[in-house]
């Protein structure tokens, strides 16, 4: 009997010792996303001359760039939205005041739209509603709970002087991780 | 596996044949079609972000059937949700939590999120703007879970972006993982109301031997008979009505996501609970739900079969009753959206546009090249991305016109319009070029009734592209137009080289024609155009070659797609 018995363990443990071998690279293959990191980092886009953009009126731009999705490379394409408002008609780098947001909503990440009756920044997909200063709207002025975590992201810019002197907008584009009170840029 | 087989059919019926009893084999029977239809479509779908849509394309408009077996696979997965319900009420209602049947029961709850899983993930095969959008939303929900969330969300969406290697996750989990696991919760349900059966007639002390009363084939020929009318339902839907195929998807599209119906009741708890609680609605609920069925049976134990009872029915009518209304309300506010509306037009506008163009064949780059290439599909989303904030189109888009109205620019009508009134605020009245208007309170107004049609002349001529320079002798259509022009717009205007005497104005060769609007895009203050009085700003550089050759092909009226060169 113990013969038998110690015959039984030894075959027990030489499967599970198996199995586990086996198990190995393939938990390690199948947790690959989470080691993986991405290109991070601001990156700067050029968006407009300064005397183009129109004042007050929150403006969309469409920012394209290399994206690498695994083994595709895209040259050209489309990696966010951002929303610009040009505050005076100031045209020198010293008085220009200007706010530019994602238009990431930090909720779950639609891209929000501009309500031009209300002057509002509304997602279209839970009906988040921010301030054209990219804050969230009081759920008592809305109606119903405003879902949304933190106000719109905002985004560095800069005025920048072209050859001919002329100025540009520049915006460093960040992503944010979403849903969080808190702005944390992705990693 | 026959001894199952064998132990299954001939287990005692306690209770007789009923219809309402039919509803575990329609689900099997369901679960059959979507094996077979899912193994039938694999032959053809793949799962690559670029031939995804174009792989459910084909099936759709080129494989013999294709079209009725995707249908077929789509309505059976909403059949099977439906049934899936009915299902679990009619269980709840008639008691049959209870002992000897609880260990089925509980296997049977966990069968409900698989095929709700099965539905989600299957979703967003065909790569369409829809679905990803829903993918998107869906995603970022499972990573703001508490916890877990954001590690569990990595591993589905295989890095931070929904891309590639979440499509291929997703296709796996469709078609090996869920059905595995539906495969063997499935098998060991029906192992379990088998043994429970027996058991249930061995207590009544009824013969469970008895032919008079096995389940094969008392209750089998009326399962056999629901589910030929559940399939026949199928096949007629199937075949009268083609699944849509949404457009590809595409970062420059709009989009307004919200889910299948079947998770509509959780969208809209969602907006009772914000902020820090917001799993509440999408996690803690649906587990709080399944948990309190999962504990019924103990409930049966612990308070006695008729509270357990009256427990079930209430808290079948609450689900139903909650469900339906929580599922109402979205379906209610989203057609009363004008918003979303809109969005959900320019999205089948799109599609239609799209499946058209994969008549040609998609190039190897996959879909979203084909829609960026397209002057119908990103014509007007170019234009009111790039130009509506000056340029109202069709009195549209623009909010404070700056400069003129572009329908129908080049065009005979579009130019006569023009000529007669330049002030017009749907021509240069917004602008600061004031010689036209000039031009035509002295000139025009002046003519007499011949010279206003040889200007008309000139007009025609002009809407038809022109270039190139008549022969002497000419007396073509053609040659007259030019004469015209050549008598009344020449000062100002250049065409192939000469002109511009006066006024310097816009030169006039190939004028109105795509090659024309995309010089002009480029730099309206080239030279030939409008020099240093040029107010529109140069859009080289701003926009790409092909957005810009897209855009100038869309404004001429044209619609063939900008190929790759």
């Amino acid at each position: 009997m113990t013969r038998r018995m110690l015959l039984a363990l030894f075959s027990r443990i030489v499967a599970a010792a198996s199995a586990v071998a086996a198990l190995v690279p393939n938990v390690r293959f199948l947790a690959d996303p989470l080691r993986r990191r991405e290109e991070t980092g601001p990156k700067r886009y050029r968006l407009a001359r300064l005397a183009e953009l129109p004042v007050g009126e929150p403006t969309p731009f469409v920012l394209r760039g290399r994206q690498v999705d695994a083994w595709k490379v895209y040259p050209s394409r489309i990696l966010g939205q951002v929303w610009v408002i040009r505050d005076n008609d100031a045209t020198d780098a010293d008085h220009a005041r200007l706010r530019v947001f994602s238009a990431t909503c930090p909720h779950l990440g639609c891209t929000v739209n501009h309500d031009p009756e209300k002057r509002r920044f509304v997602c279209p997909c839970h009906a988040g509603v921010f301030t054209l200063d990219g804050e969230p709207v009081p759920s008592k002025e809305l109606g119903y709970q405003n879902p949304v975590p933190r106000g719109m992201d905002p985004l560095k810019w800069s005025l920048v002087e072209d050859e001919t002197g002329e100025l540009w907008l520049e915006v460093e584009y960040v992503r944010f991780e979403l849903g969080r009170p808190e702005r944390v840029p992705v990693a | 596996m026959s001894a199952f087989w064998h132990e299954w059919r001939n287990r005692p019926l306690t209770g007789g044949a009923r219809w309402w009893r039919t509803t575990g084999a329609l689900l099997l029977g369901l679960a059959g079609v979507q094996l077979l239809t899912g193994l039938t479509l694999m032959t053809v779908y793949t799962p690559s972000t670029t031939d995804a849509w174009p792989s459910v394309w084909y099936i759709q408009h080129r494989v013999d059937y294709g079209a009725v077996v995707r249908a077929l696979h789509y309505y059976a997965a909403h059949a099977m949700i439906i049934v899936l319900a009915v299902h679990l009420v009619r269980v709840l209602v008639s008691g049959r939590f209870r002992p000897p049947y609880h260990w089925a029961w509980i296997t049977g709850l966990l069968l409900a999120p698989v095929v709700l899983m099965l539905a989600a993930s299957g979703n967003l095969l065909p790569w369409g703007q829809k679905e990803l959008g829903q993918a998107q939303v869906e995603t970022h929900i499972v990573g703001s879970m508490p916890v877990l969330g954001p590690m569990l969300q990595r591993l589905i969406v295989g890095g931070t972006e929904l891309g590639q290697r979440a499509l291929s996750t997703f296709f796996m989990v469709h078609v090996a993982l869920l059905p595995l696991v539906g495969l063997v919760l499935g098998m060991v349900h029906l192992g379990q109301i088998s043994h429970a059966d027996r058991r249930e007639a061995t207590a009544a002390g009824a013969d469970a031997q008895s032919v008079a009363a096995s389940y094969f084939p008392y209750q089998s020929a009326w399962n056999a008979v629901a589910f030929a009318m559940l399939m026949g339902g199928l096949l007629y839907l199937a075949v009268t009505r083609p699944v849509p195929l949404g457009p590809p998807a595409h970062p420059g599209l709009p989009n307004s996501p919200r889910p299948e119906w079947y998770f509509l009741a959780l969208f809209e708890l969602r907006r009772y609970f914000t902020g820090p609680m917001e799993f509440v609605a999408t996690g803690v609920i649906p587990v709080a739900i399944l948990g309190w069925l999962i504990l019924l049976p103990a409930l049966h134990r612990v308070m006695g079969a008729v509270v357990a009872r009256v427990l079930a029915v209430v808290t079948a009518a609450v689900l139903v009753a909650g469900g339906g209304l929580l599922t109402w309300l979205p379906l209610q506010r989203d057609a009363a959206d004008a918003e979303h509306q809109a969005v959900l037009t320019e999205l089948e506008r799109v599609a239609r546009r799209a499946a058209t163009l994969a008549e040609f064949g998609v190039p190897p780059a996959g879909p979203a090249e084909l829609l960026e290439r397209d002057p119908v599909i990103m014509g007007p989303i170019l234009y009111r991305q790039h130009c509506a904030a000056c340029h109202p189109y069709g009195g549209q888009w623009a909010k404070e016109p700056k400069a003129a109205d572009l329908k129908g620019f080049g065009t005979e009508e579009w130019i006569w319009g023009l000529v007669q009134k330049p002030d017009d605020p749907r021509f240069l009245g917004h602008t600061k070029h004031r010689e036209m208007a000039e031009w035509s309170q002295e000139t025009l107004a002046e003519a007499t009734e011949d010279e206003r049609e040889e200007i008309r002349q000139a007009v025609r001529w002009l809407a038809g592209h022109p270039t190139g320079v008549p022969e002497e002798e000419d007396e073509s259509p053609f040659a007259l137009g030019y004469e015209a022009f050549d008598a009344w717009c020449i000062e100002c205007h250049t065409y192939e080289g000469e002109g511009g005497f006066n006024v310097k104005g816009p030169d006039f060769t190939g004028y109105g024609s795509a090659q024309w609007i995309e010089e002009f895009i480029r730099n309206p203050a080239a030279e030939k155009f409008y020099g240093d009085e040029a107010e529109m700003p140069a859009f080289a550089g701003k926009m790409t070659d092909v957005q810009i050759k897209v855009l100038a092909r869309w404004l001429a009226g044209q619609t063939d797609p900008v190929l790759q060169e």
